[in-house]
């Protein structure tokens, strides 16, 4: 048996370990994803293998908090893909103004950059007191970071050139206030912010949303989870509201591709079709 | 003694050397006294006594003498002797004188009586002498010896009264001498008396001196040793380190200094020591900090760590270890606790400057805060609890920055030392918990790094699948693009070949144009002549057809019964008549195999065989013929043996059903019609040599050669094989059984599927049939007039065919027991087995059921009940099933009824041109059934649909209609409410498109009117309105209409979808009333009577929803958006009975919530059900932690709440 076989096995075990002991289940993530993410870990850890990681993870906690840590960093930034916010702004937001109240799902917000630059534009759609935004992730930690949303200058810096990229109309400075070397996200694009923990892959949906973000979590799903967590998306949109996906993220061979129609090719935005057997 | 000891050694050695002198001093002086009394008293007894008895001899002697030489001169008066005699007599006379004044001189007052005694005596004593003298002269010897008279006198003086004077006198002296011996020796006595006693006395002194100073010396040295010693004892002891060794001494002396020295090196020393002792502590505790610090590479261990190793080191009883997040925001964040008792009481988070830790970190100085009030915080164990005295709270400084900040509790008042430590390990403390952040910071920073490559590795993981897949499709569709292009280019080619003969034909047309018109007389002369063949053929095959059918009904039945006996289930047939049973059901199945075959012929030749194209394998082929027939064969001891060649085809398109339908009955007859030998199947291209069917090329026609070693058939006989209802001769018919059917059905087969059988035999040796057949069927476009032609052909030979001459069998039905509402399905079935079958599958999807047996019975119960579906037969008696469809859709009244054929034919894609909705084929599976059935549910919810706009504006209700009406939606219009209202009340609708804004009434307004108005079904509710709505407003509208829409650029659109949907939607919702009924039938439900019920939740739609059902439970519910209005509502409303509360909240979500309700004394024990969309264990229960009573998944399902509500609330 080749090395490589064996390590899938191990990975194998070790993934249904961590479901059975703890709950957090991964068995649905990208394989090559999730290897490539515990062998560095194995490999930080300089000692052993994925095999002898398995008795360990069962009976240190300690160890799986940080093993969990390592597999659930992700990187952000603010209007990432710029092109993406600036279609929103013009296929989106008009369609969401005719809505009494929105409410957007940012599903797998990391440490929020996201969510706050959409809260930014609706801010500057005059949509954003309209608007609940919830913000979602199942790594805790991330969540503290974006809930207190204090961001390194330096990368306020990248931001504020997306945000002009992205069809901003303000100031990028009016939202944050710089102090020594990081950047604090204005209060005002905290109020209608609800940073939350929730698990896409084992947690139910979210009712009533008019715009589901969810860009770049599905890139480390199988197609079995990937085809789950739509349906929750599905399931949690209203008729007509929207999905946007990362630009490397498609329907096209999803279960769900049918019940909805592409907005923009490009920026990866969905319009939630018609439901007709719905209740 | 207390003075002395006060004295300085110094002064305690003189005065102990001068008390020696002293004693000296005084001894000598004793001894001298003693010596002087002593020698005194010598001289005296030597001087005097001596000197008196000395005198007194003399004065004896001298008196003796005396009176000797009287004696003498008187006895001897000679004149020489008297002379002698004389001088004797002065000298010791005047000696006499002397030694009498010498003793009188010496005499005491005890002797001056004997004295004055002698005296007298020896004046006595004188006179007589005296008298003798003066005799002396006068005594004149005479020569005779005679003596005068004066001798006589004179001797007898002499010897008398002298005699007797100085014996008196010398018996004075002897007793004063005698008196002097006994006083001498009483002086001598006293002398050596007092000699003893002043030897004693000296010695005693001596003895005195030498103890004193003995004892004097003693006492010195012991006072100085004892001191030393005890100083000496104390330096051991600090010596050997006991440096708490108390100094006792304290004496005034020099040891008394040198203790106070020695004290004082020792408090010196002991200082030094405590100091050192400190530093150590300090630095074991550094260490110990140190060592817990070693290591850590995350910020939360590292923090655990230093608290409980600074907590336990000094003594804390409680601590908390606080880290700043960032620099420029100076939040402090919770990092570890020691001893923390309520952790949810310990705030997660705190900003700089709020409370004392944010103050410490703010200020960048520690507070102690002394004498906490009680209550503050409580330190519990198991055992008890009680408050620290002391709270110490530190900054943890980085560069001048606050990295984090301490907290501790003391139960004491922390000591200086305690103080110091903190002092010095904080810093250090800061400086590394600033190292390992920043090495945190750089891993997570790495790790990002890692992150965002593995990132985009995902991603092009995710392109590369998705590119995999559409690259899959560009190559099929460059495939189809390169035929396209081939059919192009052959395209161009026959144009151009076209094109060339069109030139030709030009040239010939004039030629041809002639012969054309004898030819179109010729034509219209075969034409007329083939019409009549074609009909007659056709008749032939259609009453074959039709015959078939009749037979095969019959057959059925004959068959199951055959089966049933076969089966002799009760037992009661004779083996015997079992074997007939099985006769009458191997015959039957043959007879249908037959009738199969002549309809199949039939079919075939009327060309009403449907084919259907699918890909096979020829490999695959060939397993599936040795598995099927190798049984067969050997079941006459015959081997098969099938061969694919190498040139095989990989793929074949064709109808693999009929395929195999040739393939068996080239097989059997080949099994047939062989002894002995075997049976060869060969796959594969054709030979070289072989002599193809016409039309077909080698290349792409696949020959399936089946060869057997039988009898063979003769040259002359081989073209009537394939003839319908021949076989070789009558002998061989009866030899081998068969319908003679099989080969010309097989070669009519071959040749629809583009090929042909041919026959190569020989008498004796064997025949093969080989099959070619084209590697692709490529089907004729259907031709149209043919098609058109059909219809009525069914109806020529019918109508007098089939009189009705079954007893026609109903089945019962649920006529009697149609509600208004049912959703009705009629039946037209003639076999009444198979019709109940329909029912029943009907009954269980709870759609009512109507039966009809006959086409005309059904077309009357169809307009008498308005079905919502037909299912309807072909064949059935009196009317057929396709005049039964056709009279369906001419009245105007049934034509919208959606029909479903259920018929023992194939599928005809007629049925559909003709209104039927499906086509299935008899036997029905379930599955099909339901399906048919769920069509017909699809079509008959798609009527023509009701829809009202109320709308004041004429222009834009105009717009409306135009946007949404067509010809399956009818449109009514109300400007104003009352209009509305009417409208709604008159007829149902399907959908309501409502402004809020009416003239007459506020549309929300109208639309609580219509809800509390039981008996109207408020038809689903588009809210269209200019207005901006409020959150309250939102929520309540949402209660009554389905979706809300502000008029904007892009609101017709979604009016248009959201009308759309609602207008073809399929309505399952029950009815209000209905719904009430039943959830009055749970009115048991009493106990929520006026009980109060607190719902916190920030979706105000559920809110509403829910507040909605519960108090229709009679429930008072009080609502609130988040956790701090639901604890404002719940100071003012303290009679809450339970709390449903929201877990995610914005502003103060639902677990704070909790904490904060359970930190209060009247909340403690009210029923909490926590609302979650949570679905892991761990969040559940974390709920529960946080104090919830129950927890329930979101979407709330109504019938958990209320039973858990039933729980919980009961009391």
């Amino acid at each position: 048996m080749e090395k490589e076989d064996i390590e899938n096995i191990a990975l194998d075990l070790l993934i249904e370990a961590i479901y059975r002991r703890y709950g957090h289940d991964f068995r649905g993530y990208s394989k090559s994803h999730i290897r490539r993410r515990i062998k560095q870990y194995v490999e930080r850890r300089k000692d052993g293998c994925i095999s002898t990681l398995i008795p360990e993870i069962l009976h240190n906690e300690e160890l799986f908090e940080t093993l969990l840590h390592e597999l659930s960093i992700t990187v952000t930034e603010m209007f990432r893909d710029p092109f993406v916010f600036r279609k929103l702004r013009q296929e989106v937001i008009p369609f969401l103004r005719t809505f009494p109240f929105i409410r957007i799902w940012v599903a797998g917000c990391a440490t929020g950059e996201e969510a706050y630059s959409l809260a930014i534009i609706l801010k500057e759609e005059g949509l954003y007191d309209r608007t609940t935004l919830f913000a979602t992730d199942f790594n805790d930690a991330a969540l503290e970071k974006a809930k207190i949303g204090v961001y390194p200058v330096e990368a306020l810096r990248k931001y504020a050139g997306n945000y002009q990229q992205a069809g901003g109309t303000g100031s990028f400075s009016d939202y944050y206030h710089a102090r020594y070397d990081s950047a604090a996200i204005a209060p005002a694009l905290k109020n209608n912010v609800v940073f939350a923990n929730h698990n896409l892959v084992t947690d139910g949906v979210f009712s009533d949303m008019h715009l589901v973000f969810c860009r770049n979590v599905m890139i480390y799903f199988e197609r079995e989870l990937q085809n789950r967590v739509l349906g929750v998306f599905t399931e949690s949109l209203v008729h007509g509201g929207f999905l946007c996906l990362g630009t490397n993220e498609d329907i096209l061979f999803s279960d769900d591709r049918h019940s909805y129609r592409s907005i923009d090719g490009p920026a990866r935005i969905f319009q939630r079709l018609a439901v007709r057997n719905f209740r | 003694m207390a003075f002395f000891g006060n004295l300085s050694i110094k002064s305690k050695i003189l005065s102990v050397v001068f008390l020696i002198i002293a004693l000296e001093l005084a001894m000598s002086a004793g001894a001298i006294y003693f010596l002087d009394a002593v020698s005194n008293r010598l001289t005296r007894l030597m001087d005097v006594d001596a000197r008196k008895m000395h005198l007194a001899a003399l004065v004896k002697t001298n008196l003796f003498e005396i009176h000797r030489a009287q004696k003498n001169i008187i006895l001897h008066p000679s004149q020489e002797e008297i002379e002698r005699q004389s001088d004797q007599k002065t000298l010791h006379l005047s000696r006499l004188r002397l030694n009498l004044a010498d003793l009188d001189r010496l005499t005491n007052q005890q002797e001056r009586y004997a004295f004055i005694e002698l005296n007298s005596r020896l004046d006595d004593f004188m006179k007589v002498f005296r008298e003798i003298e003066a005799l002396i002269p006068k005594i004149d010897v005479f020569p005779n010896g005679q003596r005068s008279d004066a001798y006589a006198a004179a001797i007898a003086l002499s010897f008398g009264s002298a005699r007797d004077a100085y014996n008196r006198l010398s018996e004075q002296i002897d007793g004063i001498l005698q008196r002097m011996d006994e006083s001498m020796a009483r002086h001598r006595v006293e002398s050596e008396d007092y000699f003893k006693l002043a030897l004693t006395s000296v010695l005693i002194l001596c003895c005195l001196g030498i103890g004193v100073g003995w004892g004097a010396g003693l006492l010195v040295a012991r006072k100085i040793s004892a001191g030393l010693d005890a100083v000496v004892t104390v330096t051991d002891a600090i010596a050997r380190g006991k440096l708490d060794t108390p100094v006792t001494v304290t004496s005034a002396d020099e040891i008394g200094r040198l203790a106070a020295s020695v004290k004082q090196m020792q408090g010196s020393l002991i200082e030094a020591s405590e100091a050192f002792a400190s530093q150590n502590w300090i630095k074991t505790g550094i260490e110990r900090v140190n060592e817990a610090m070693r290591g850590q590479v995350r910020v939360a261990d590292l923090c655990r760590n230093v608290i409980t190793e600074i907590a336990t080191y000094t003594q804390a009883a409680v601590g908390a270890l606080y880290v700043v997040k960032h620099r420029s925001e100076p939040m402090l964040a919770f990092g570890g606790g020691y001893a923390c008792t309520r952790a949810e009481r310990i705030p997660k988070g705190i900003d700089a400057g709020q409370g004392l830790i944010g103050q410490a970190v703010l200020t960048k100085a520690p507070i102690t805060v002394q004498d906490v009030p009680a209550g503050y915080i409580k330190v519990c164990s198991a055992l008890g609890d009680g408050c620290p005295a002391c709270i110490s709270v530190a900054p943890l400084l980085f560069e001048d920055h606050a990295v984090g900040a301490i907290e501790l509790a003391f139960f004491k008042t922390p000591s200086a030392l305690q103080r110091d430590f903190l002092q010095q390990v904080l810093p250090k403390v800061a400086i590394t918990l600033q190292t390992v952040r920043g090495r945190e910071e750089l891993s997570e920073a790495l790790a990002r790094a890692q992150v965002l490559t593995e990132e985009l590795q995902q991603q092009q993981d995710e392109l590369k699948a998705t590119n995999g897949e559409l690259e899959e499709q560009t190559q099929r569709l460059k495939q189809s693009e390169e035929k396209l292009r081939q059919q192009q280019d052959q395209l161009e080619e026959a144009n151009a070949e076209l094109e060339e003969k069109n030139e030709y034909l030009e040239n010939h047309k004039q030629i041809i144009e002639r012969a054309n018109r004898e030819l179109e007389r010729s034509q219209r002369e075969i034409e007329e002549k083939a019409e009549q063949l074609a009909m007659s053929g056709r008749y032939k095959s259609e009453f074959l057809a039709n015959m078939s059918h009749e037979l095969r009904t019959p057959l059925n039945s004959i068959l199951l019964l055959a089966r049933m006996f076969c089966d002799n289930k009760e037992g009661r047939l004779t083996p015997e008549q079992v074997r007939s049973a099985h006769i009458i059901h191997s015959s039957g199945s043959d007879l249908l195999t037959l009738i199969n075959e002549v309809l199949d012929l039939a079919k075939i030749e009327s060309g009403r065989m449907d084919l259907r194209v699918e890909r096979l394998d020829p490999r695959e082929l060939a397993r599936q013929i040795t598995d099927q027939y190798t049984h067969l064969a050997a079941d006459k001891g015959l081997p098969i043996d099938v061969q694919t060649r190498p040139d095989c085809p990989t793929q074949l398109r064709t109808d693999r059903k009929r395929l195999g339908q040739i393939l068996r009955n080239l097989i059997h007859n080949a099994v047939k019609f062989t002894e002995k030998g075997g049976i060869h199947i060969v796959i594969g291209r054709p030979d070289p040599g072989d002599v193809l069917p016409a039309g077909m090329r080698a290349e792409s026609t696949i020959a399936i050669a089946v060869t057997d070693s039988g009898i063979g058939i003769p040259t002359e006989k081989q073209h009537l094989v394939f003839e319908a209802f021949q076989q070789l001769d009558t002998g061989a018919a009866r030899k081998f059984a068969g319908t003679g059917l099989g080969l010309s059905i097989s070669r009519n087969l071959a040749r629809l599927l583009g090929g042909d059988i041919l026959l190569f035999s020989r008498i004796g040796v064997g025949s093969t049939f080989t099959l070619y057949l084209p590697d692709e069927l490529r089907l004729p476009a259907p031709d149209p007039e043919a098609r058109i032609d059909r219809p009525g052909l069914p109806r020529k030979i019918e109508p007098a065919a089939t009189p009705p001459v079954l007893e026609l069998q109903s089945v019962p039905d649920d006529r009697e027991s149609l509600g208004k509402d049912d959703a009705v399905i009629l039946v037209i079935e003639d076999d009444p087995l198979f019709a109940e079958h329909l029912i029943g599958l009907c009954r269980l999807k709870n759609l009512k059921v109507l039966h009809a047996p006959s086409g005309q019975m059904g077309l009357d119960l169809a307009a008498a009940y308005l079905p919502k579906g037909i299912l309807l037969d072909i064949h059935l008696p009196e009317k057929d099933g396709w005049a039964v469809l056709e009279a369906l859709k001419q009245n105007p009244n049934t034509r919208h009824i959606p029909v479903h054929i259920v018929s023992v034919e194939d599928p005809d894609i007629e049925a559909y041109a003709r209104g039927a909705i499906g086509f299935l084929t008899k036997p029905v599976q379930a599955e099909d059934l339901e399906r048919a059935l769920a069509k017909l549910e699809n079509v008959f919810e798609r009527q023509i649909k009701e829809l009202l706009v109320v709308e004041d504006d004429q222009n834009l209700r105009g717009s409306i209609v135009t946007l949404i009406g067509n010809t399956d939606v009818r449109t009514d219009q109300a400007a104003t409410a009352a209009e509305a209202i009417a409208a709604i009340r008159s007829k149902r609708y399907d959908c309501m498109i409502l402004d809020l804004g009416l003239p007459d009434m506020n549309g929300l307004d109208m639309l609580r009117l219509l809800e509390g108005q039981a008996q109207e079904v408020l038809p689903p509710v588009i809210v269209y309105t200019g207005r901006e709505l409020t959150r309250e407003q939102e929520a309540e509208l949402q209660v009554h209409s389905e979706s809300i829409i502000i008029k904007g650029v892009r609101s017709e659109e979604r009016l248009y979808d959201e009308a759309s949907l609602f207008l073809h939607r399929i309505v399952k919702k029950m009815p209000e009333k209905q719904r009430r009924m039943i959830t009055n039938l749970y009115d048991a439900d009493m106990m929520f009577r006026d009980k109060k019920v607190l719902l916190a939740d920030d979706d105000m739609r559920s809110v509403f929803a829910l507040s909605k059902l519960l108090e229709e439970k009679g429930i008072q519910v009080l609502k609130a958006e988040n956790g701090r209005k639901a604890l404002d509502l719940l100071d003012t409303h303290s009679d809450v009975d339970l709390i449903l509360l929201d877990m995610m909240m914005p502003d103060m979500d639902g677990y704070e919530t909790m904490q904060r309700l359970r930190s209060s004394e009247d909340m403690r024990n009210i029923p909490i059900i926590a609302l979650t969309a949570k679905a892991m264990k761990k969040d559940r229960e974390r709920c529960i932690q946080s104090g919830a009573s129950d927890y329930l998944a979101k979407p709330v399902d109504l019938g958990r709440l209320l039973s858990m509500m039933r729980v919980w609330m009961y009391r």
